[in-house]
């Protein structure tokens, strides 16, 4: 491996210094010369028919530029993919289908005049039963929605293998069913849209992962073309696929093209938890068949998915949860029977895993359950499913290098695995799971594919990487300023990184499908070679210096190495010499891989990561229990950004944890979330936080830069299963609803006594 | 838009509290505003009180007790020589919420603070669904049977004065008055649904008065949380023990976040009284039932009415083993009941 | 364009050091007084109740939550937010420390936690790790899961004890 002066070295982020000098600039933090407000009037109830709507009082408030409803909105079916899902809207028509429905917009001078201007519509309903349970909806006794016949969003089966012949010949045959939790991401900045609009052109300040998609998005419903319309990327505070698809950009878009101004709107929290995207809930029920030795030979799996009441990303992400775990395994074949079902509630969308968590949580659990069946230990049964480089998952994707079992070597070496099994502590236990995830995943438009970006050396010798996906806290931009950096030779935190600006940007697919540092990474590479070799080429014939190189922040002779110029001289030379031309190293890279075919087969992605978590934890009679530790080690390719790495393996280990213990938005028989203040929803805070041991096996990857491939994603994957997975090691019991709450773990606990007292099995 | 009065002195205040019915105080704010922010209440007008000379500070008074000013801020009381002796008050006082609001929270606002309900305080402000009495509704979600509103009091500082057999006093335009800490509290009344206080609303409680170190004896207060910090308790308890020799002689316990009052628990104090310090633990035990009694079950995002009760005993039990504990007040965090049960086989 | 009329208030609050007098409505909350009258965005608006810590400035040495507080609450008392911390050009040991400790990614709760940290050092240079975790406690995170920003803490603290520093 050659030998690095950045890749893999501690750096500080090139976005850092702003972030903490308060600098930088959020969407909320725009302040632009008159500016209106605009606030959305929601729904009173969950489910009901509209039979009054009278905004003539809100209009004649003093300050109130406007008020809307779903009658002046021409294109009021256009959001989201251009409305071709064929069941959005912006404003509720007849009908309002969930609590942060909007029913109307008001804009005014300020903010207090938005919100009495909303008091002032009279708005009337009458309401219907809400569909509000995944079951439930499945029935479809009631409709979510009057204009659809059953509450299926989407359905999905899909068959790999000749699954009866497989169960045939089963030694041992297991079921059961695991629930995982509609989430909050929670970035912890709220939603807020800056929307100018002027002589036919609209400027839009706001955070989003998919410019391009966006801009695309506000265009269907405003009207307007795409090349009229610049999205300017703020600073975002987080977004963890929320920001995929959300309104609030193409409502505050549409208000200030329909009054000729400029709009600005933020989301309060409230509106966060139940007028945002929230992940999908999920209701899974497995059944695994194996031999006597452990192969797992078959699975048959019904998915139930909550999709709230329109399109969103919901849909990738249950085809997502049917089909990505079974890759990680040597299955011979599978069924999977996926509902996406229509409630009551806000449209759900993605949340890091992107379906994988919900899944994991499920089979995970189970193949510990199959593993205590046959007598294997936890580690023991993963060990002989896994796949090895070179192979092909059972839904298309071929590993041209698999890192797993390092990982789970590496965990079990860290945790101090056979040592604690051997040695059981009353009350203590320890417990695995592993996970899949794609790095460089093929997903978004069937017409793109790859991603592209410049590296810009300007006449002073500033250096720009311009790259059209997101940076929302991951650490992309550092990723991206380090491979410029080695490329270039010159100091990464001098790299000044433009992502997302649709007027200077390259088209991109945006942030998902953890493809940034594995295909964006690579672009910004191959761009950075061709600007140094476009100015060594025109240092050498044009300026006449004969073979350059370009390092170290300067030129040197090839043939004895001497000094020639430092790069600012160098920039503006041949800028000069080329009539200001400006040299843009143009990279891109456009992996193997493919979208899946109708039944989700294909190799998704150049490379696949992997990783295994385990945790260790404390149960008490009452249910309560702590997690004293938990572990990620993760199959990286090869390490970049080590700080950030590390940084996003805490980070996300964090969400897993939440979910595991104390995350959940319930919906309430009324349609309504509960847990919908962050004090309700439990977050965990800085005091919840066990130790966090982070492994990184570098494979390098034949496709990655340096080697590397994703990690953004996969610590959220399979943490609460691990959690799962040590308490039943610990008491013998498990929960299958997460969060594992006390409650729930309590019940579980005398269940289990209840039984043993009953004299039957465990 | 509201308007906020800012009264330079408690005479003022007073004044204009009595002039204006609708008018609604405000001291350090973490309690109201997050309220108002969330849009789940509104008003016209605000009167803030600031800290005033006969509202802060700590002083022994002539009969002996402790004057503990209403505007001392709940992170204050660590740092105050004072209230060393009186461990219950202050870990209850360094453990509510998070370390800003304890920063900016004052003790007399803590004791005052609304009555919670996830039905009230996570309402869809803008919505109509689980409208209860509370909010102006006719109806507990909580408990459908019930004629009024169930919504529980949470503060943690309460219950420890009631263990201590504290009151506090207030002054209104005719003078001051002194109330013991548990008649402070009331049930809930449709006539006057914003004041489930004894105050009336022209009377600003000017501080609490804390019995003499030795006649309380040691206190101890934990509380039960899912987090370890921003949470209210799911249950608290506060206990104080004064023994003569190793015998108890006075015993005050009361869980907190246990219904809509505090609810002190005579039973359990009687049956600690006469008892030597190391008898406790195992009287603890055999609480468990009538602990639980003393419990209102509640609804909560994360538990069903019934479980706290449950807890009730558990956390006797815990504030006894802190009680004990030469680390009185270093495990205010109750997450479960680690030292006291076997684990699970 | 009409405006509601609202009822002005006089504050005199030392913001950064620097006393600003002001006429504000009485019902102006601290930390809209600071990033609208101020311009100063650098403290955010996470929750509106206290129940994130992204609004934290220190009032008077105290870290509060500017958001449940009125401005008026401040009058004449002095307020320290994040754009004061540097002096626009050296970086406070802090900061120099939260960025070496890659304690910053998506920086939203960023400000809040430099002005927690400040207020926690500067009454107490040599905290033990709880009380580092009490004084950071009210701080939420999204991002980090807390580990690098503790780190950057120590770092912080070890760094200003060499150089003889005060927060």
């Amino acid at each position: 491996m050659k030998e690095t002066r950045y890749i893999g070295k501690p750096a500080r982020r090139v976005d850092g210094r702003a972030k903490v000098t308060g600098q930088a600039k959020f969407s909320d933090d725009v302040i632009l010369p008159r500016t209106r407000y605009a606030k959305v009037l929601h729904s009173r109830y969950a489910h009901a028919k509209i039979t009054k709507l009278d905004v003539s009082k809100a209009k004649e408030l003093p300050g109130v530029a406007a008020v809307f409803t779903a009658k002046d909105i021409p294109n009021n079916d256009k959001y989201f993919r251009k409305g071709t899902m064929g069941d959005t809207w912006v404003l509720a028509e007849e009908y309002v289908r969930y609590i942060g429905d909007a029913v109307a917009f008001v804009v005014a001078d300020d903010e207090e005049t938005a919100e009495k201007a909303l008091s002032l519509i009279e708005a009337e309903y009458e309401p219907l039963p809400p569909v509000v349970n995944l079951r439930e909806a499945k029935k479809a006794e009631l409709l979510a929605r009057a204009d659809r016949e059953g509450n299926v969003s989407m359905p999905l089966e899909v068959s790999r293998g000749d699954v009866e012949a497989d169960f045939a010949k089963a030694d041992v045959i297991l079921s059961d069913r695991y629930v995982f939790p509609s989430l909050s991401q929670l970035h912890l900045e709220p939603n807020s849209v800056t929307a100018v609009y002027e002589g036919g052109k609209l400027t839009v300040y706001c955070a989003s992962q998919v410019w391009f998609h966006t801009r695309e998005d506000i265009a269907a419903v405003v009207g307007l073309p795409e090349k009229d319309i610049i999205l300017r990327p703020m600073t975002i505070g987080g977004a963890f696929g929320a920001r995929n698809d959300q309104p609030l950009p193409i409502i505050a878009s549409l208000l200030a093209v329909l009054t000729k101004s400029t709009v600005k709107m933020t989301n309060t929290r409230l509106e966060e938890f139940v007028a945002a995207r929230p992940s999908l809930q999920m209701d899974i029920d497995i059944t695994v068949a194996a031999d006597k030795e452990g192969h797992l030979l078959s699975k048959k799996t019904w998915l139930l998915s909550s999709h709230g009441i329109h399109a969103s990303d919901n849909d990738a992400v249950t085809a997502i949860a049917c089909l990505r775990l079974d890759n990680n395994y040597k299955f011979n074949s599978v069924y999977v029977d996926g509902t996406g079902l229509y409630l009551n509630h806000t449209p759900t969308a993605a949340y890091r895993g992107f379906g994988n968590p919900q899944m994991h949580w499920a089979f995970e659990s189970m193949l510990d359950e199959l593993a205590e069946k046959l007598g294997m230990d936890p580690t023991e049964i993963r060990m002989l499913n896994y796949h090895e480089g070179g192979e092909v998952g059972i839904h298309g994707f071929i590993y041209n290098n698999c890192g797993i079992k390092e990982c789970m070597r590496r965990a079990k070496e860290i945790v101090n695995w056979d040592e604690k099994k051997k040695h059981k502590v009353p009350g203590k236990g320890i417990g695995c799971a592993s996970l899949i995830h794609c790095s460089g995943s093929r997903a978004g438009k069937p017409e793109f594919s790859g991603t592209s970006a410049w590296a810009r050396l300007e006449s002073s010798g500033a250096v720009t990487i311009l790259a059209g996906e997101c940076e929302m806290g991951q650490g992309i931009v550092n990723v991206c300023a380090l491979i410029a950096g080695e490329e270039l030779g010159v100091d990464p935190l001098s790299v000044k990184v433009i992502m997302g600006d649709t007027e200077m940007c390259p088209f991109s697919t945006g942030t998902n499908g953890s493809k940034l540092t594995s295909n964006l990474g690579n672009a910004v590479l191959f761009a950075c070679r061709d600007l140094k070799k476009q100015l060594c080429d025109a240092l050498r014939e044009q300026c006449g210096y004969g073979p350059v190189e370009m390092r170290d922040g300067g030129i040197y002779y090839e043939n004895n190495g001497e000094f020639v110029m430092s790069l600012e001289q160098a920039a503006y030379e041949a800028c000069c010499k080329f009539s200001g031309r400006p040299f843009m190293g143009l990279g891109r890279f456009n992996p193997p891989s493919e979208l899946g075919d109708r039944t989700g087969y294909g190799n998704l992605a150049p490379s696949y990561v992997f990783g295994v978590q385990m945790a260790e934890v404390t149960v008490h009679e009452d249910g309560s229990f702590t997690v004293d530790r938990m572990v990620s080690v993760h199959d990286i390719g090869r390490v970049i950004d080590i700080r950030n790495a590390t940084g996003q393996v805490y980070g996300g280990v964090m969400q897993a944890f939440g979910a595991a213990t104390t995350e959940s938005l319930d919906l309430n028989k009324e349609g309504v979330y509960q847990a919908n203040t962050i004090l309700e929803y439990k977050a965990p805070t800085l005091l919840d936080m066990p130790h966090i041991d982070v492994g990184f096996v570098e494979t390098h990857d034949q496709y990655g830069p340096y080697g590397a491939k994703a990690i953004a994603e996969p610590p959220i994957i399979a943490m609460a299963p691990a959690i799962g997975n040590a308490i039943y090691d610990a008491v013998g019991v498990r929960v299958h609803e997460a969060p594992i709450t006390p409650q729930r773990l309590r019940e579980a606990i005398l269940e289990k006594k209840k039984r043993a007292a009953a004299g039957e099995e465990a | 838009m509201m308007d906020v009065y800012s009264p330079k002195t408690l005479e003022e205040a007073i004044r204009l509290l009595d002039a204006d019915p609708g008018l609604k105080v405000v001291a350090g704010g973490t309690d109201l505003i997050p309220r108002l922010n969330q849009r789940l209440e509104s008003y016209d007008k605000l009167c803030y009180i600031r800290p005033y000379p006969e509202t802060s500070g700590v002083r022994t008074e002539e009969d002996g007790r402790l004057f503990v000013g209403a505007s001392v801020r709940l992170n204050e009381t660590a740092e105050i020589p004072e209230l060393a002796p009186y461990t219950a008050l202050v870990s209850a006082a360094t453990h509510v919420a998070s370390y800003q609001i304890r920063n900016q929270a004052t003790i007399g606002g803590n004791i005052l603070q609304e009555n919670r309900c996830m039905f009230f305080n996570n309402q869809v402000h803008w919505s109509d669904v689980n409208h209860c009495f509370k909010w102006g509704g006719n109806k507990c979600y909580q408990f459908p049977q019930s004629k009024v509103c169930m919504a529980l009091f949470q503060s943690d500082v309460a219950p420890v004065l009631i263990a201590y057999g504290a009151s506090v006093r207030v002054r209104g335009p005719e003078g001051e008055r002194e109330i013991p800490a548990e008649k402070l509290y009331n049930s809930w009344n449709a006539k006057d649904p914003k004041n489930q206080k004894s105050l009336a609303h022209n009377e600003i409680l000017t501080g609490i008065l804390l019995p003499p170190a030795e006649e309380v004896g040691r206190s101890s207060y934990v509380r039960w949380t899912l987090r370890g910090t921003f949470d209210f308790p799911l249950l608290s308890c506060a206990l104080a023990v004064r023994t003569e020799g190793d015998a108890v002689t006075r015993c005050g316990i009361c869980f907190g976040a246990a219904g809509i009052r505090p609810q002190a628990f005579p039973a359990g104090a009687d049956a600690f009284t006469g008892l030597a310090l190391s008898e406790l633990p195992a009287a603890a035990k055999g609480l468990h039932a009538e602990a639980a009694k003393r419990i209102q079950p509640f609804r909560d995002t994360h538990l069903d009415g019934n479980v706290r009760r449950e807890k009730a005993g558990w956390l006797l039990e815990a504030a006894v083993a802190e009680l004990l504990s030469p680390d009185n007040g270093k495990h205010t965090w109750f997450r479960g009941s680690a030292e006291l049960m076997a684990p699970v086989e | 364009m009409t405006r509601l009329k609202p009822n002005l208030t006089e504050v005199t609050i030392t913001v950064n050091g620097e006393v600003h007098q002001d006429l504000i409505p009485s019902d102006l909350l601290l930390v809209d007084y600071l990033r609208q009258y101020k311009a100063l965005t650098g403290t955010k608006k996470g929750c509106g109740s206290a129940e994130c810590g992204a609004c934290t400035v220190i009032l008077n040495g105290r870290a509060v939550y500017s958001c449940v507080m009125l401005a008026v609450q401040a009058d004449g008392m002095s307020v320290e937010t994040i754009e004061g911390v540097s002096d626009g050009d050296t970086l406070h040991p802090i900061q120099e420390a939260f960025l070496d400790a890659g304690a910053v990614q998506c920086g939203y709760c960023t400000p809040g936690f430099i002005m927690s940290t400040k207020a926690l050092l500067e009454k107490n240079p040599e905290p033990e790790e709880c009380e580092i975790k009490e004084a950071l406690g009210g701080n939420l995170c999204r991002c980090t899961g807390y580990q690098q920003i503790l780190d950057a803490v120590h770092l912080a603290v070890d760094r200003m004890k060499e150089e003889g520093q005060q927060a």
